[in-house]
């Protein structure tokens, strides 16, 4: 299975939202990093033919997503990052109701339904309305139902957005156990959402991949190290200013930065393994300055 | 996919407030319809009376008065009116106790008063200057005020060939007309169009969230990227859109219908409509009349809620699309005194859906259109226009909305 971009672009108006990406996925988890605003819901949104590319092709196996219609749509399993749902539905008519717009037979449906609300922990709330669910609640039902018919290309749009820590474990951990056989793409602006499930990063910025890999790929591409210092809170305002920090810690009128930086900063810097948290510094952050002041 | 898309209409809050208020609005049309000075027996002494007994009573005195409207009968009439009259100017009775003496053929008096009056008037008093001689001219009158109006300026509008339609028709109808109680069916059709718009504009609300609730709720995204989401699902929701009209349109009418029928009584049903819309061109009868404005509303209410659904498909907003109905239905009424002074005014607002609501009022009216060398009536013209555009709008809005992007 494969699933190729082509070139593809889309623009609004005079704004382009995703610039000409060409990319090829086969299965595998695939982690979409990017700022707000970098294209990658525009991006998804043409993955699942909800928006018409302006420019390039999207390509299922060798043929056009478009052409093929419903037989493409029959394969994918989308969770927008603003998940709406019916909120008179219960949990599990709400089910019901996509599955059939899945075209999935209702004892199948049924049978399904089943499985998955058990799958993400949601089978004793399944009579409940969708509107009297917690946030977290409402995102595993959207999971259930991108999973419906089990999908070979599962999109999920920013998936653990406002979730609490242990509900983000929790929908990590889920995610994990349904990438199985497929292509599973979702997007974040939150590192330790991909840092450990994803086989492949892309890095996206302004409409663009500007770095794509596994980790150790990615994390190899930057030409800066991680180093890590204590200094006293003057010096530690110097280096705010002058380098890329990626961590800020105090204590005991002492401060720990995190730096990136190609040379030792300074004599009593150690240093560390490079994480997925630097790389996105180091594309997405702003490489220090009069903005970074210490609080 | 059908029954969800049903579910999603009468689980919303909207749904069933609206649901409620159809109920309401049909038990109360139906006490006006049953309980209003044309449904009332006035006794001997002026007392008016309501319920279903004096409808009873109202009934029994009327058809006395049953039968074919003979020379002798309108003369019958005159005669009794003035001898009433008389009375009344010796007894010093009251206007209520004379109202009440002149029930049991105050239709046949209201005819009189409609054939021996100006053609564009309506004269309460005329019957009290006939003398029982004038009878013979009953059914002439109606033809001659016809063909003195059409020599008038006013009617200078018309055609030959429309002037030449209007008088064969008004000479088709069978002389003399049968007579017999049709409180039933006057009341019926006077109450119609209240029950029918009012019935449209509250379902207009439902109806605006078929086809704009996905955008609304965001649930589009997940809704477009099914399989059958841009096909099947939409012709479900088209689906739901025409059953909801349907179901509520026919509930709501056949209740009202059975109720006021049941309560007043449904004789008459095969009388001439002339016995209540006097200057009618129509020559059908009540039944008739009540089969045109039933299936008249229901083709009213379907294409009006169909374009409201490709409004809702086309923009995605409920505010915009539920304001289709009430612009239609409101709009005429405005824009009728600027619109009808241009040449075709008349005809172009005798073609707008809100005169499917007004059926009754339409077979009063003289817009005549040409089609292919014949002249016909709005009414001809009417039902088949809007059922045509109906069977357009339903592909159109299909189309439409599958198109869809989520942007
Ligand atoms: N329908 C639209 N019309 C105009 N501009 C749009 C539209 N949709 C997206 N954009 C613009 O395209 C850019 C990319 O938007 P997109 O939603 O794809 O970003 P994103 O990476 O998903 O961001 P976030 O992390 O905030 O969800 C943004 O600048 C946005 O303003
Ligand atoms: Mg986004």
């Amino acid at each position: 299975m494969e699933l190729v971009l082509e070139n593809v672009s889309r623009r609004f108006q005079r704004f382009t939202a995703v610039d000409e990406i060409s990319y090829a996925m086969g299965n595998g988890v695939y982690g979409l990093l990017g700022v707000n605003g970098a294209g990658k819901t525009t991006l998804m949104r043409m993955l699942c033919t909800l928006l018409k590319p302006t420019g390039g092709h999207v390509y299922f196996n060798g043929s056009d997503v478009f052409e093929m219609g419903a037989g493409y749509r029959q394969i994918i399993g989308y969770l927008p990052q603003e998940f709406g749902y019916y909120p008179e539905f219960s949990v599990r008519d709400y089910l019901m109701y996509i599955a059939s717009i899945k075209g999935l037979d209702r004892f199948v449906a049924s049978k399904k339904a089943d499985v998955l609300l058990a799958q993400v922990g949601l089978d004793c709330v399944q009579k409940k309305k969708m509107k009297k669910l917690s946030g977290g609640m409402k995102r595993r039902v959207g999971i259930a139902q991108a999973m419906l018919n089990n999908p070979k290309i599962l999109i999920l749009d920013e998936p653990t957005a406002g979730l609490d820590p242990n509900e983000r474990v929790r929908f990590r951990n889920l995610i994990s156990a349904l990438a199985g056989d497929r292509l599973v793409l979702l997007s974040t602006h939150i590192v330790s959402d991909v840092e450990y499930i994803a086989n492949e990063i892309m890095l996206m910025k302004d409409g663009r991949f500007i770095q794509t890999g596994s980790l150790a790929q990615i994390t190899a591409a930057v030409p800066e190290k991680a180093w890590s210092v204590t200094v006293s809170k003057n010096e530690a305002q110097r280096f705010l200013e002058n380098y890329m920090v990626s961590n800020v810690r105090q204590f005991s009128g002492k401060t720990e930065l995190r730096i990136l930086s190609k040379e030792k900063p300074h004599v009593e810097a150690v240093p560390d393994e490079l994480t997925l948290e630097d790389v996105f510094l180091y594309y997405f952050g702003e490489k220090g300055g009069e903005g970074n002041v210490l609080l | 996919m059908f029954y969800y898309e049903l579910k999603k209409i009468l689980s919303r809050k909207s749904g069933r407030i609206v649901i409620f208020l159809i109920c309401a609005m049909i038990a109360l049309v139906c006490c006006f319809a049953v309980h209003n000075p044309n449904t009332a027996y006035v006794d001997e002494n002026g007392q008016t009376q309501q319920g279903y007994a004096a409808v009873r009573k109202l009934r029994a005195q009327r058809h006395e008065w049953a039968g074919k409207l003979t020379t002798d009968v309108l003369a019958r009439v005159i005669e009794e009116n003035a001898r009433i009259n008389e009375e009344a100017a010796k007894s010093g009775a009251s206007d209520d106790v004379v109202w009440g003496k002149k029930r049991a053929f105050d239709d046949i008096s209201t005819m009189i008063n409609r054939a021996f009056g100006k053609f564009r008037e309506y004269n309460y008093y005329k019957i009290d200057s006939l003398s029982p001689d004038d009878a013979a001219q009953f059914y002439d009158r109606r033809v001659i005020s016809l063909t003195e109006w059409l020599d008038s300026n006013e009617a200078q509008i018309l055609s030959d060939d429309e002037k030449a339609f209007l008088t064969e028709r008004y000479m088709e109808l069978e002389t003399p007309i049968e007579y017999d109680y049709m409180t039933g069916w006057e009341m019926h059709a006077e109450y119609m169009p209240t029950v029918t718009m009012l019935l449209l504009l509250l379902i207009s609300f439902p109806i605006a969230g078929v086809f704009s609730g996905e955008k609304q709720l965001k649930a589009d995204a997940v809704f477009f990227s099914s399989y059958h989401g841009r096909g099947r699902a939409v012709l479900a929701k088209l689906m739901a859109g025409i059953v909801f009209v349907t179901v509520a349109y026919w509930m709501a009418v056949i209740v009202y219908s059975v109720v006021v029928l049941g309560f007043l009584g449904a004789d008459g049903a095969g009388l001439m409509v002339q016995i209540d819309v006097w200057k009618s061109f129509y020559n059908i009868t009540f039944f008739e009349q009540f089969l045109l404005m039933v299936f008249g509303g229901y083709i009213g209410c379907l294409s009006i809620a169909l374009l409201e659904m490709l409004v809702a498909a086309k923009t995605k907003s409920a505010m915009v699309s539920v304001a289709v109905p009430f612009v239609l239905i409101f709009m005429p009424t405005f824009i009728s005194s600027l619109v009808s002074r241009l040449e075709y005014g008349n005809k172009i607002l005798g073609l707008l859906p809100d005169q499917l609501f007004i059926i009754s009022q339409v077979l009063s009216q003289f817009n005549l259109y040409k089609i292919s060398s014949k002249i016909t009536g709005a009414v001809e013209v009417l039902f088949p226009l809007y059922i045509i555009i109906s069977l357009l709008l339903m592909p159109t809005v299909y189309f439409i909305y599958r198109k869809s992007e989520v942007q």
